[in-house]
């Protein structure tokens, strides 16, 4: 019986192959990171496998894992830039905007196409904390309490930074949109009350 | 039902968007949205990086198969193998 159950825990560890190196793909940008990520993360999860008691839980455990690995690196790069003053430029950005209705846009793909060139560069500038929350969700799938665990956190805690995260971007893509000058802008009422959102 | 106002509705909309909320808190942001363009407008820019993020997981590249391949072997270390010894050793 051992012998099969260490063989449905291998399964189960290797499942999570996909969504580890594509999360971590997009945490570093670069396939090569990447894939470093996702091997130290096999080689800790090798050596901590006692601490790993229901299958179950199995995938936000190795987010777990990758989070702390993806930590350490970057504990290690001290010479990466803190971008604080970046992010606090984002929260100020104007949002006294509407989104583009789709019958007012002439190419709605290259509308998507710009949005999500910006979208990429807004998540590299989201606080650490809140960029593996959006990634393990957006890309990883993991359920809010899968977040939670993996975190190591309270739900309310992911609630709140996948809001912040997401609203950093809301505001990021309209100010974009609009120095494109495909946005109309709305009533001073509705400007006010966006701005104090 | 005490019904919600706009900062409270605009902190829920994520989730909300996410199906996190709990029924009697979904029905409460879905009425407001209905009659608030301000918290609609919101609403409609969540859905559009909602759809942005959507894209961007759909182009995310898969691992390369070779992968797979290197975390069973990176030093010969097979997971059995592995498994087995920590089973051994009580770890």
């Amino acid at each position: 019986m051992p012998g099969k159950e260490n063989d449905a825990r291998e399964e189960a560890i290797l499942g999570c192959i996909e969504a580890l190196y594509r999360t971590a793909f997009r945490l570093t940008g670069n396939k090569a990171q990447a894939e470093d990520l996702v091997q130290e993360t096999y080689l800790r999860t090798w050596r901590s496998l006692s601490q790993l008691h229901n299958l179950a839980g199995v995938q936000p455990w190795m987010f777990r894992i990758l989070r702390t690995v993806f930590i350490d690196q970057l504990r290690r790069e001290s010479s990466r830039p803190k971008l604080i003053t970046d992010v606090d430029k984002i929260l100020t950005a104007p949002e006294q905007l509407a989104p583009p209705e789709v019958s007012n846009v002439k190419d709605r793909r290259q509308l998507d196409e710009l949005f999500d060139q910006e979208i990429i560069s807004a998540i590299a500038e989201l606080p650490d904390e809140e960029r593996l929350a959006l990634l393990f969700q957006a890309v990883g799938g993991l359920s809010y309490r899968e977040i939670s665990e993996a975190l190591e956190c309270p739900i309310g805690t992911i609630m709140s930074r996948l809001h912040r995260a997401k609203r950093r971007l809301r505001h990021r893509l309209a100010a974009h949109a609009r120095n494109y000058g495909i946005m109309r802008t709305t009533s001073r009422e509705g400007e006010q009350k966006d701005a104090e959102a | 039902m005490p019904k919600l106002n706009c900062q409270e509705v605009q902190n829920l909309l994520e989730a909300f968007h996410d199906n996190e909320l709990d029924g009697v808190n979904s029905l409460l942001v879905q009425e407001h949205l209905d009659g608030c363009p301000d918290c609609c407008r919101q609403w409609r820019w969540l859905c559009e990086v909602e759809a942005s993020l959507q894209r961007l997981n759909e182009l995310t590249p898969l691992a390369n198969p070779d992968l797979r391949r290197r975390i069973l072997q990176p030093t010969s270390l097979q997971p059995s193998a592995v498994l087995a010894f920590f089973e051994r050793t009580g770890e």
